[in-house]
């Protein structure tokens, strides 16, 4: 639903300042984008969408711009431009090629499967990855990431487990 | 134990894990974890039981 919301160039930009499907959801009424779909066009059509970003620790700020009422187009024009303003992180360009079409692969692939069973689709965050290559830096997560591999954690791990650290 | 690897999933209401192992083959796991980190979280929503 996102990707068809969404412009392709809108939608990989989103992706490469670390928003994903479980940052973007649009929901739309069934009825609603019924109609969409049957668009010749399919333009911009209203939705509400729920939006978080993944560079802010504050309530307000996961949930920057809120719950959002207006076109698809319009929401994804001001998500841009706050990260544009360099109210968030840039992206690195090595993170910007072939996200989308990453993401589409998976999506199409648990839609083949739906059809003989259960599927879903899940987009975790790497956090080791992420600290050790430097992504989103000044994003809360890496201090998370460094407490957990801390010299005190560590130890506690090993006391937990009986191995030695 | 030389490091602590994580990962962070988002759980919005309905999202459920399904019955799974986190056997990656390699060889090197010896005991996994779960963090929970539950926005505006109250006692009254319900916790863990104290351990005697």
């Amino acid at each position: 639903v996102v990707s068809k919301a969404l412009s392709d160039a809108v939608l990989e930009e989103l992706f490469d300042y670390g928003y994903h499907t479980k940052n973007v959801d649009v929901i739309f009424k069934r009825g609603r984008l019924r109609r969409w779909i049957r668009r010749p066009s399919r333009g911009p059509m209203r939705a509400t969408v729920w939006c978080a970003s993944p560079t802010s620790s504050s309530p307000e700020g996961r949930r920057s711009p809120g719950r959002h009422s207006g076109t698809d187009h319009r929401l994804g024009c001001d998500l841009l431009h706050r990260h544009r303003r360099g109210r968030h992180p840039q992206p690195r360009a090595s993170r910007r090629a072939g996200t989308a079409d990453v993401i589409a692969g998976k999506l199409h692939a648990a839609t083949l499967r739906a059809r003989t069973g259960f599927a879903y689709v899940y987009l975790g965050y790497p956090m080791i990855d992420a600290f050790v290559e430097g992504r989103d830096p000044g994003h809360p997560i890496h201090a998370l990431t460094a407490f957990l591999n801390s010299p005190e954690l560590i130890a506690f791990g090993a006391a937990m487990t009986g191995e030695p650290a | 134990v030389t490091k602590i690897d994580a990962q962070a999933t988002l759980y919005r209401p309905a999202d459920f894990l399904t019955t799974m192992h986190d056997d990656t083959g390699a060889g090197e796991r010896l005991a996994a974890y779960t963090l929970g980190l539950t926005a505006r979280m109250a006692a009254r929503l319900g916790r863990p039981a104290a351990v005697p």
